[in-house]
């Protein structure tokens, strides 16, 4: 990685966790909605960002060497909702049914307080992908990882969990619309 | 004589009507076969669909212990045992009324 790659991260990084601590432009208690996707590499030199910028569009093109396999946008989330994400295909082959996809349980919290804001996911993730003589299930435990809140003005997407082996990546983020 | 022609007349109807009657019903039943035994496929895929799904989701909540080893809140972590168990429920009543639809 280059020494601009890194420098831009942590300028990234510093950027997003100042407005998450010190901004409290949008108002707290107001719900927000939990925005989750999933990418896979198509380009083996591609390299995963810590944090992405840009919304959905600009998001998605920007992944130029990783295809989308799930986009997912909850309205209005609330503290403690536990948010389910699936995207599998059950497919029947000659070994019985195969599964291959991805399944989500997430939970979210919101301890936001009048003076500042927070939000919060974690939980599992599987990455399926069973069947046609594969029998690969990988549990991928996401810990609780606070998200970036575009009502804050910066359209960030913070990356959750990468799974090196399937170039599987996970990325979050909270918004208002 | 004119009854003569009525029994003839009768008997000609009945004798063109009834093979097509029967030859109607014939196809009908094997019609009806078709689809039934079609609507058993289908019924027996959406179960073994519902099986496999169900099977998945008991072996989750193994899963769950990973997330407390992971560090999250045991709080959360019950939540969320509560809603995938909430899951195996709705599945375990979709699977009896797939098999009740068989």
């Amino acid at each position: 990685m280059s020494a601009f790659a890194v420098i831009k991260k942590v300028v990234l990084i510093s950027l997003v966790a100042w407005l998450a601590l010190f901004s409290t432009e949008s108002v707290a208690g107001d719900a927000r909605n939990v925005n989750f996707a999933a990418f896979q590499k198509v380009d083996p030199n591609f390299e995963f960002d810590p944090i992405v910028l840009g919304k959905f569009s600009d998001f998605i093109s920007v992944m130029d060497g990783a295809q989308i396999l799930i986009l997912s946008h909850t309205a209005d989330s609330i503290n403690n909702d536990v948010i389910n994400i699936q995207q599998d295909v059950l497919r029947q082959g000659k070994e019985g049914l195969g599964d291959v996809g991805i399944n989500c349980q997430l939970s979210y919290l919101d301890e936001s307080t009048p003076e500042s804001t927070s939000y919060e996911i974690g939980g599992f993730c599987k990455i399926l992908d069973v069947g046609d003589g594969h029998e690969n299930k990988l549990l991928a435990v996401i810990p609780m990882t606070g998200l970036p809140d575009t009502a804050q003005g910066v359209d960030a997407w913070i990356m959750l969990y990468e799974d090196e082996a399937s170039g599987t990546a996970f990325y979050a983020n909270v918004s208002v619309h | 004589m004119k009854r003569h022609l009525i029994a003839m007349t009768l008997a000609a109807v009945f004798a063109l009507t009834a093979p097509l009657n029967l030859s109607d019903t014939g196809s009908s039943t094997g019609y009806q076969q078709a689809v039934a035994a079609e609507s058993s496929v289908d019924g027996m895929k959406r179960l073994n669909l519902i099986i496999k799904k169900l099977r998945d989701a008991m072996g989750s909540m193994k899963d769950f212990d990973e997330l407390e080893k992971a560090g999250l809140n045991k709080k959360d972590v019950d939540r969320m045992r509560q809603a995938m168990e909430s899951k195996i429920r709705q599945m375990m009543e979709d699977a009896i009324y797939a098999i009740r639809s068989l």
